[in-house]
This record gives structure tokens, C-alpha cells and sequence, in this order.
């Protein structure tokens, strides 16, 4: 049997376990509380795990393995900024969120300040975050998938991971979602210690031997300029710095690379609190204390997963090598470090285990994106909808059906730009979300819990500087703007052919003081009483759980 | 702590909140609560573990990627073999956000604690 068919089958039975889920799930569907919230009745272990899942999403994946086989070192800063974002989660958001939110990220705010303008920039943020989240995913799926299978074309490929997404939400909802997600995190963390001990087996168990075979690799840049492929020596005659793999700087090198280190430290950091879709997994636990159980058991399961990932990507540079992750396309052999972990796989393993590896890395993909449209319905319907087109005058089975619609509605655009930007390199849209969630959201969240002089002015501004200020950043970065070499391919290309103007590629050192300063200044400038007076409300309902969302019976 | 405003004969002559609340919690007078000696206690004790416990994270990390991006040739020292400390402080990132996710469940039990005998107190009242 050809590689391609076995990880056709694998696909196959991914896509049939979730759907049976699906299914299951599609009974308990009825009120907004189950669509929304699973009716609030998964366990904190359980909702742990599946917090970890939506995190573990390709980008870290494939994504870091991918990283660290091609950057070494600095490719791992990434896996240590999505653990310890956690602790930002656990000491900050997520008892006070589950105590006085319902079943959005808006919920939170609008407590205290002027419901409608404020659920107004609240949707608007958390749909903008989720489409680029899922715009990245979607890509990489359909990347991933072709290449792999090259007779699926990418359009194809998009359109059906599309389609599978909306089905999940559709008919099963948030309990659906949740369950698809746990079976993933399990199927992942599997894959990622079978991946790792074939590894260590690799080098006798031995740490040390593993770590000699990883610093005999090196990588060559230039302190001036950039290296040309295969030239000996930097445009200005200096001789190239040489890094090896166990060493910090491949990556951030030069004036601005530490730089950009603590500017994706910030968005790692601060974003994690602010994205949408992982903010809606307290609403689906009994109690705070569940949420509470939910973040220790996510933060087991990410630290565990993300440590591993010193075995996946350090392993792929080792046993197969940087110029050999990619794929044969004609007579040229194109990298993609997406490929880091599958092609491990495949070399420790064969090909039945590249292709369970492949379908686990689609699994987590199809998850995470059913996750990200659920918190886009839910954004739309709830605050949007509910509040402030019908004034909160809430009408249960016509409040599912708008989800529903919604859910269809951002499957069909996501489909239509995912396709549309399908050749472009789109690796920068994930770190557009974590900084447009750190920069936009997340002041506001912390403001509104903590301080009794926040207000509505304060957090609008705030939002709207925030959300402005890391979108023209990054259009000003050079994720986007480049000049690139004749003969770039077109997925490789940069979308602005002209030299960036803001030299960082993450906007997070910028964006996120930026959006804090407005959030602290305006309320000195703008006084509103109920804000205040509603403090104390929002201050009890946080700290003791008086009045929170109950479980379905 | 936000300013305390006299509540007078039990916080009667506080205005209601104008925001409608999500449950039915709305005969709760949230001001009484809030100027509670109990409350207050509970909103100490929380803020006495969580501020310095985010202060430490914070700069524990953030000193990581200045030490990391700024001074490479610190941490690029092998300690055993070839894992340098580079490598070894990234690992203690790890442990030092378990122990705090460890220090934090052990200390929320006694907010849990403060928290219930608040709402029992609450809850008995309003019978």
C-alpha cells in the first residue's frame, strides 16, 4: 500500500471518530447554554485537557518541531512562552472570568461598563482574532495535506477542512467541539512520547549523546546583511557568525533580534489571556474551582507536551537533517520545516507511522479551527445579536439558530480568504492574533476586574489603539514587507516588495504598552458613576462566585 | 482596595447597581459584601500571594530573554556534556511555572475556605 493511501485511510478514520462524536453530541444541542457552554458540565480534567488541545494547535505542532529543526535553540523560546503564558491564565483570568462571565469575552466587560458599545468592539476584536487564528490553521492544513497526498489539491483541501469545521459546530455544538478536542490532545500527546522515546532510543536513552549529535550542527548569518545561499562570506567580506544548534541567536541575532525575542516574550505572555477561543473553555466547567482544576491540568499537559519538543525538532535536525525536511516538487526538492515532525516520524517509524502522525496533525487542526468558530458564532450571536441588536431580550431556540447561521457564515468566509491567500506565506497571521489579543484584549480584561476607575471611554479607546496598533505594525514588518531575492517563490514572497519600516517582526513591545497607557489615561479624562458603582458587584461576583453561571441541569 | 464609602444603616442608601444582573442575584447588596472585614481579608490574602508570585514569573521570564537575546556568550557555557545552560535555564522555566501552578492550588484552598464561609454568612442573611 502506497503512503498516500495509508494516510488517506488514517485521514478517514480521524474524520469518522469525530464525527460518531459529532453525532453523539448533536442530542444535547437545544439550549444556548449547551451550544455555548456544553451546558457547563465537563470536568476540570477533562477541560483541562481540552484547553491544552486548542493550544497545541499545528502551529506548535508542526510549527515549533519545525522551528527548532531549522533555527535550534531560539526555535524552543517559543515552547517556553506558551507554558508560562499559563500563569498569566491561572493567577489573573480564570476564576474571575468563570465567576462573572456567561459565555464571552464581552460578558466580562460589559459588566461593568456601557453594554452595547462595549460588546460591540468586543465582538468585533474576538472575530478578528479568530479569523486570522484560523486562517493560519486552514492554510496549513491544506498545505499539509498536499503535500502529503499531492493528488488532493490545496483548494480542496481548505475547502474540506471548511466544511468538517462547520459540521462539528453546527450540529454538535460546544460539547462536540470539546469531546473532538480531547480525543486529539490524547491522540497528539500520544504521538509526541512515542516520537520522543524513539528518539531517545535513537541515541541509547542517553541525554548526553542526543545533545553531542545536536551541537555538531551549526548554522552560518551574517552580523551585516544576509548570507546569499552559498556564498562563503557576508556582503560587507565579514566572515559569517557560526551558531550551533544548542546555541541562542540563529534566529535573534543583530540590534533588533533580542529585541523581537521580548516582543514575542510579550505577546506569548500576555496574549494567551486574551484569546477568545481558549477564554471560553472556563464557561464550560461547574464552578471556578473547576476552572481553576482545569488550568493546572492544561498547564501539565502543555509543559509535558512543549518539553517534547526538544525531541521532535532537535531530533528532526539530527536524524533527518534541514536539507532533507521537505518535499520532492518536480526536479526541485522544496524545504517546509511544517514537515519536521511527519518526515521524523516517517524515519523512526515508517510510513504508517509518518501517516498517523500526519492524522493527528490534521485531527488538531480540524479541532482547533471548530474551536475558533465557535467563538466566533458565539461572539457574533451573543453580543452582537443578543445584546445589542435585540437589547438582551433573549429568545433561546432563535438565539442557537443565529449561532448556527454564524458558524455557517464564518465557515464559508474563512473557506472563500483561506483559498484566496492560499499561495502567501501566512506564518505571521498566528503571531497577528496572540498580538492583537495582547494588545487589544487583554488590558481591557485586567482593567475592568481590577480597577474601580475604568470605564467605558478608557475601554474603547484602549481596544481600538490596541487592535489598530499591532495590525499597522505588522503591515510595516518585515513579515510582510520585504524585498526578496529573484526567483523567491510565490509562498515564500513577501506581500509588499519594499523594505519594512518597522524593523521588529512580533508588534507586542509596542502595541501592548501602548494600549495599557491609553486604557490607564483616559478614565482620568472621562468620568462615568455606573462604572464605578458596579465595581463592587463585579469585584464580589469575582472573587466569591456569588451569582455565577450555574450548570444545566 | 477601592475608597470606602460610609454605608450608613447597612448600605440601604446605596444606589442599585444600573446594570442588570446575569442571575438572580439581584437583592445582593454588593457594597455590604464588598466593605465586609471578611471580604476584605479574602481580597488580601488573595492579592498577597498573587502579585508577587506574578511579579516573580514576570521578571524570572522576561530576565530569561534579556539574558538569552543580550548576553548569548553567559548561557552558551556547556554544563554537562554538551547542554549548556541556555538549555537548562529554559528547562527551569518549566519547573518554575509548575511550582507556582503547585503553590498557587495549595494556597487557593484556604481563599476557597474564606470564600464559603463569606457566602454562607451571605446566603443565611438573606433568609
Amino acid at each position: 500500500m502506497s503512503k498516500e493511501v495509508q494516510t488517506l485511510i488514517m485521514f478517514a478514520i480521524i474524520v469518522l471518530i469525530t464525527l460518531g462524536i459529532t453525532l453523539w453530541a448533536s442530542r444535547r444541542n437545544k439550549t444556548t447554554t449547551e451550544f455555548y457552554a456544553a451546558g457547563r458540565q465537563i470536568g476540570g480534567v477533562q477541560n483541562g485537557v481540552a484547553v491544552a488541545g486548542d493550544y497545541m494547535s499545528a502551529a506548535s505542532f508542526l510549527g515549533i518541531a519545525g522551528l527548532i529543526a531549522f533555527n535550534g535553540y531560539d526555535g524552543f523560546m517559543y515552547s517556553v512562552g506558551w507554558l508560562v503564558a499559563y500563569l498569566t491564565v491561572l493567577l489573573i483570568i480564570a476564576e474571575p472570568l468563570r465567576n462573572t462571565g456567561k459565555f464571552t469575552m464581552a460578558d466580562v466587560l460589559a459588566f461593568r461598563l456601557r453594554k452595547k458599545s462595549v460588546r460591540t468592539v468586543a465582538a468585533i476584536s474576538t472575530l478578528i482574532v479568530t479569523l486570522v487564528y484560523m486562517l493560519a490553521q486552514m492554510i496549513g492544513a491544506g498545505s499539509l495535506i498536499h503535500l502529503l497526498i499531492p493528488q488532493i489539491n490545496l483548494n480542496l483541501a481548505i475547502i474540506s477542512v471548511g466544511l468538517l469545521m462547520v459540521i462539528y459546530v453546527i450540529f454538535g455544538g460546544m460539547l462536540a467541539t470539546t469531546w473532538v478536542q480531547i480525543v486529539k490532545a490524547v491522540l497528539l500527546m500520544g504521538g509526541a512520547i512515542l516520537l520522543s522515546i524513539l528518539v531517545l532510543a535513537h541515541y541509547g536513552f542517553s541525554f548526553t549523546a542526543f545533545f553531542d549529535d545536536i551541537f555538531k550542527l551549526t548554522s552560518k548569518y551574517c552580523e551585516v546583511g544576509t548570507l546569499e545561499k552559498g556564498a562563503t562570506a557576508c556582503p560587507n567580506g565579514a566572515a559569517p557568525v557560526v551558531k550551533h544548534y544548542t546555541q541562542p541567536g540563529i534566529l535573534y541575532h543583530g540590534f533588533y533580534g533580542p529585541l523581537d525575542l521580548i516582543s514575542l516574550g510579550l505577546a506569548l505572555i500576555f496574549g494567551t489571556a486574551g484569546l477568545p477561543h481558549i477564554l471560553m473553555r472556563f464557561y464550560t466547567v461547574p464552578t471556578a474551582r473547576a476552572a481553576r482544576t482545569s488550568v493546572v491540568w492544561a498547564t501539565i499537559c502543555i509543559g509535558a507536551f512543549y518539553i517534547m519538543t526538544t525531541f521532535l525538532g532537535f531530533g528532526a535536525a539530527t536524524l533527518v537533517g534541514k536539507a532533507h525536511i521537505g518535499v520532492q516538487s518536480g526536479h526541485e526538492f522544496v524545504l517546509n520545516n511544517n514537515l519536521a515532525a511527519p518526515l521524523l516520524a516517517e524515519q523512526l517509524g515508517g510510513t504508517l507511522f509518518l501517516a498517523f502522525i500526519a492524522a493527528v496533525a490534521f485531527a488538531t487542526i480540524l479541532a482547533v479551527v471548530a474551536g475558533l468558530t465557535i467563538a466566533g458564532a458565539s461572539a457574533f450571536a451573543h453580543d452582537i445579536w443578543l445584546n445589542v441588536v435585540k437589547d438582551g431580550k433573549e429568545h433561546e431556540r432563535e438565539q442557537v439558530l443565529v449561532a448556527k447561521i454564524t458558524a455557517g457564515v464564518i465557515g464559508v468566509v474563512a473557506i472563500i480568504l483561506a483559498v484566496g491567500l492560499s499561495n502567501q506565506n501566512v506564518a505571521f497571521l498566528v503571531g497577528l492574533a496572540f498580538a492583537i489579543a495582547a494588545s487589544a484584549n487583554v488590558p481591557s480584561i485586567i482593567l475592568s476586574l481590577f480597577w474601580k476607575r475604568f470605564n467605558t471611554a478608557g475601554m474603547v479607546s484602549s481596544m481600538i489603539i490596541g487592535l489598530l496598533s499591532s495590525v499597522v505594525l505588522i503591515i510595516l514588518s518585515p513579515s510582510i514587507m520585504g524585498i526578496d531575492p529573484p526567483g523567491t517563490a510565490s509562498t515564500a514572497a513577501h506581500l509588499i516588495h519594499a523594505k519594512a519600516i518597522f524593523p521588529l517582526t512580533n508588534p507586542g513591545i509596542v502595541s501592548i504598552p501602548l494600549s495599557l497607557l491609553v486604557a490607564l489615561i483616559v478614565p482620568w479624562f472621562t468620568s462615568e458613576k455606573a462604572a464605578k458603582e458596579t465595581f463592587s458587584e463585579t469585584n464580589v461576583r469575582a472573587n466569591l462566585g456569588l451569582g455565577a453561571e450555574v450548570a444545566e441541569a | 482596595m477601592s475608597k470606602t464609602v460610609s454605608t450608613g444603616d447597612g448600605g440601604l442608601a446605596i444606589p442599585r447597581p444600573t446594570v442588570t444582573p446575569q442571575t438572580q442575584a439581584s437583592d445582593v447588596d454588593w457594597q455590604t459584601i464588598e466593605n465586609g472585614s471578611d471580604f476584605r481579608e479574602l481580597v488580601r490574602e488573595k492579592r498577597n500571594f498573587i502579585i508577587p508570585a506574578a511579579i516573580f514569573f514576570l521578571i524570572y521570564y522576561f530576565g530569561f530573554l534579556v539574558l538569552v537575546g543580550y548576553f548569548p556568550s553567559v548561557v552558551e557555557v556547556n554544563v554537562i556534556g554538551n547542554i549548556n545552560l541556555a538549555y537548562l535555564i529554559a528547562l527551569s522555566e518549566f519547573i518554575m511555572a509548575w511550582i507556582i501552578v503547585y503553590l498557587y492550588v495549595r494556597r487557593a484552598g484556604l481563599f476557597d475556605k474564606l470564600a464559603d464561609a463569606i457566602l454562607t454568612k451571605v446566603k443565611g442573611g438573606e433568609q
